[in-house]
């Protein structure tokens, strides 16, 4: 029984969008086309094929893959009145020789697909952005908190007070500090605090130090936490000659002469993130305070060292015992100076 | 942290329909129509992206002197202005944007008059 195919409503084909031709495969010579196919490929007076309203066409490759596969696909564009239309046509073998050509527009997707490239590069643009920033945060964040703490932060939001057992504290500050005549000039006072303070930083860092705070003319550094370190004592003992011949050097050719003051003494600690908002990093515990005193009874470039200290340093290094000091909260101590 | 009209508003997800929509009208509209007949499309696509999604996220797509070169020999008048401001305002509209939004989007947009508008 045959089956009924009621024929299409007038102007169909129109509103699909949809662009359809019939096409002689022998001579490519357009048998028949639907009035959105010739809107968008216009006839050509005296030349009735389909190359004449496709240029795009290459027939030769088109042939064989019709041949091959009984299909055929290219993209062309269409400028229709005022617009440009993305057109999908595609070649199809149908029976008694013949080609059916349909041509969709794809406008919508093609623009789609632009604005997402365009979108997409300004996300990639932001990002980049975003990345610097975050560096530069982490940068900013890294002068009040050690590497360790803050990756605790990162990753948990919050960072626990931890003790630490065996840890060795730098304090150091400048004699005279006050009477410099740099002071009376805070730029250039700055400007030389930064250039000191920053050269400590990287010693600190050499010899396994993270430094915890400054604060004025005053310096203070420590190892052992947050990362555990076995030498703890040998590491800060390291770094504060370092300093102090950092300093030796810089005052030979330097106008302001900057004599430091440094005292060590190692103990349990604990550090901690301080504040909620404006937070930073310290430590606290006997030897902090001991290393500020012993940094007070310190002669100008002299570096003194608590007797725990001493006992852990090895046979690398050379410590005098000097007087016995009277020292606020500690009583009577017998101080020590690092020689080398 | 305050949210830009184009994060609250369905990102660009939303904000390509608004694109498309605006790009429709203008080349309906009577005198806006020869600004975008002859552009390449892909360009055209790019600059109009940039350009809206920088007024709703409150970042300048163009820096002021991108801006003034890019339309500094298209001819485009205050009337053209005008009317292209209308169509984003309506678009806007069109698309359930809160007033307050179409108001903040088409302030920043008439911002850049002077960087539009050939002299």
């Amino acid at each position: 029984m045959d089956t009924f195919v009621p024929p299409a409503p007038a102007g169909f084909a129109e509103a699909m969008a949809t662009g359809l031709a019939v096409v002689a495969a022998e001579d490519w010579i357009v048998g028949y086309a639907n009035p959105v196919f010739d809107r968008w490929f216009r006839p050509t007076p005296g030349d009735l094929r389909l190359t004449a309203r496709l240029p795009e066409l290459d027939r030769a490759l088109a042939r064989q893959r019709l041949d091959s596969r009984g299909r055929f696909e290219l993209e062309v564009e269409r400028k229709v009145g005022p617009r440009t239309l993305s057109l999908d046509v595609s070649l199809r073998s149908a029976a008694d020789g013949r080609l059916v050509v349909e041509a969709h527009d794809e406008t919508r997707r093609r623009q789609a697909e632009l604005m997402l490239d365009s979108y997409s590069r300004l996300a990639e643009k932001n990002l980049r952005a975003l990345e610097q920033e975050k560096a530069r945060v982490e940068r900013l964040l890294l002068n009040v908190m050690p590497r360790a703490v803050l990756q605790e932060m990162r990753d948990f939001g919050t960072v626990s007070p931890q003790r630490f057992d065996a840890a060795t504290v730098l304090m150091l500050d400048f004699a005279d500090f006050s009477e410099m005549a740099i002071v009376r000039d805070p730029a250039a006072l700055v400007a030389e605090l930064n250039d000191i303070f920053s050269a400590f930083d990287r010693i600190s860092e050499m010899f396994g130090c993270e430094r915890i705070k400054t604060n004025g003319d005053s310096y203070m550094a420590v190892s052992g936490m947050p990362e555990v370190a076995a030498d703890h004592v040998a590491n800060v003992a390291r770094a504060s000659l370092r300093m102090r011949g950092y300093l030796e050097r810089r005052n030979r050719s330097n106008t302001n002469k900057w004599r430091c003051r440094i005292g060590i003494a190692s103990g349990p600690l604990v550090g901690s993130i301080v504040g909620v908002n404006k937070y930073v990093y310290d430590i606290f515990g006997p030897a902090v305070n001991l290393a500020a005193r012993l940094e007070r009874v310190a002669a100008p470039m002299q570096i003194m060292v608590s007797g725990d200290a001493v006992d852990q340093l090895g046979a690398d290094f050379t410590c005098e015992p000097r007087r016995v000091c009277e020292l606020k909260g500690f009583g009577a101590q017998q101080v020590y100076e690092l020689m080398g | 942290m305050v949210q830009t009209v184009l994060a609250r508003s369905g990102g660009f997800a939303r904000v390509r329909h608004v694109v498309v929509a605006i790009y429709d009208k203008a080349l309906d509209h009577a005198t806006l129509q020869r600004h975008f007949e002859n552009i390449d499309m892909p360009k055209l696509i790019d600059h109009q992206t940039r350009m809206i999604a920088g007024v709703m996220d409150g970042d300048d797509a163009f820096d002021d002197e991108t801006l003034r070169r890019a339309h500094a020999r298209l001819g485009i008048t205050a009337q053209d202005f005008d009317d292209m401001g209308v169509i984003l305002r309506e678009t806007l509209g069109d698309f359930g944007y809160s007033p307050a939004d179409v108001d903040h989007v088409c302030s920043e947009f008439g911002r850049r008059r002077h960087l539009v508008v050939a002299a």
